[in-house]
């Protein structure tokens, strides 16, 4: 590790330790979706069973066709309530977010999250956002982050975690399990 | 050529005004998106007459042009097509329609901190330190998109060992277009329109979070 991978590694790990503090330490190792992970459960159980570490069950199947819900996630930019349900069905399986087909879609959430939702929130306007929304994507994009040296993705999650006031519990579940993959992630980037 | 400065404020079009020499120069104030169009104008007014005779004389010589609207509105773009300029220099923050592109014969230039088409966006001199890259800038050609514009005229690292902070860093960036624009539009008088592509290869970066600009203070002090 250089002196620059070090000084990276130094402040990821104050931040973990911040982050600890208020959350729970990750466990189990999280498989990569080679391909799709088909599960039974809905979207918001299986990411609050992924942030509590536990199992969600699956069986891999062919990806859905992404180039139409990529045109339906760009048409529902301005509905946000659209955009949450089309979001939950799709991520059935919150891991699949991480599936090479979905490139295109994690970089259309991170660029919402970090140039539009970002200005407005920083126009003092978050209560205007559909917090469940918002909070959806950001637990995608956390999840992601663990698998991905790309470092923006990591910093999305440094920067709502900065941002976002910390009595700003709207949907209380989906703000922790926003946290836990917070957590995950850094420790991920310090190993 | 024709060039037409773009700007929000009179003060930094007339940096690059001052550094530009052999050619036609033209400064176009827009009102400030953060401003109404009268109190924008009524600052740059101020800044006009601050700046002293030379100023003034640009002020009475027709060379400075105040537009009343944004950038894409039609009253504004008819003016830019009256003044028949050839290419633009981006001082203005915003992101320009085509209508406003097309008012130029050959486009807008825009001097970005960062060397494409690696590092688009925003905070992209911090992103370039992070990751261990070189830091520089480059002049190309926008187009609608984000740092997206295909012809890249001038792309150069640029030694930064001297600067003691992010913020010094980046104003030490940002001055170097009195450099650089003039630089470009030599070459495009020249004739050599041998573009580099900006392929769009890179990703597009965001603003960077207090901890990794922490990291990038601690980066750039190492430096000294």
């Amino acid at each position: 590790m250089d002196t620059r991978q070090q000084i990276i590694a130094n402040a990821l790990r104050q931040r973990y330790d911040e982050v600890r503090k208020i959350t729970s330490q990750p466990l189990s190792k999280w498989t990569t979706p080679v391909a799709w992970f088909e599960s039974r459960s809905d979207s918001l159980t299986a990411i609050r069973a992924l942030a509590a570490d536990e199992p969600v069950e699956f069986v891999e199947t062919a990806p859905p066709d992404e180039p139409s819900f990529f045109n339906d996630l760009q048409a529902s930019i301005r509905d946000p309530q659209r955009r949450f349900e089309s979001l939950t069905m799709r991520y059935l399986h919150p891991l699949n977010v991480a599936a090479s087909s979905e490139h295109r879609v994690r970089e259309h959430l991170l660029e919402r999250l970090m140039v539009a939702d970002r200005s407005r929130i920083e126009q003092h306007s978050l209560h205007l956002l559909n917090a469940n929304d918002l909070l959806l994507r950001l637990n995608l994009i956390a999840i992601y982050a663990s698998f991905t040296t790309d470092l923006r993705y990591l910093d999305a999650l440094n920067y709502y975690y900065e941002l976002l006031p910390s009595d700003w519990s709207p949907n209380n579940s989906l703000r922790l399990s926003f946290l836990n993959f917070y957590l995950r992630a850094l420790a991920t980037h310090i190993d | 050529m024709r060039i037409g400065i773009l700007a929000h404020s009179f003060s930094s079009a007339f940096e690059i005004y001052k550094a530009i020499s052999g050619h036609e120069v033209f400064i176009i104030l827009s009102p400030s998106p953060r401003r109404s169009a009268r109190t924008s104008y009524l600052a740059n007014l101020v800044r006009v007459t601050l700046k002293g005779f030379k100023s003034l004389r640009l002020f009475a010589n027709g060379r400075l042009t105040f537009l009343h609207g944004p950038l894409h509105d039609p009253k504004s773009v008819a003016t830019l097509k009256k003044l028949n300029l050839d290419v633009g220099l981006h001082k203005a923050g915003v992101i320009y329609r085509d209508v406003t592109i097309d008012a130029f014969r050959l486009g807008i230039l825009n001097h970005h901190i960062g060397i494409l088409p690696a590092y688009r966006g925003r905070s992209v001199l911090e992103w370039s330190i992070l990751q261990g890259d070189p830091v520089g800038v480059t002049v190309f050609f926008i187009d609608t998109g984000i740092d997206t514009g295909a012809r890249i005229l001038l792309s150069e690292e640029v030694d930064i060992s001297n600067c003691r902070s992010v913020t010094e860093a980046k104003q030490y960036l940002f001055s170097l277009d009195r450099v650089f624009f003039p630089r470009a539009l030599a070459l495009l008088s020249e004739g050599d329109k041998t573009f580099q592509l900006n392929d769009g290869s890179g990703p597009r970066y965001f603003v960077m979070s207090k901890l990794f600009t922490g990291v990038v203070e601690q980066l750039l002090q190492g430096k000294q």
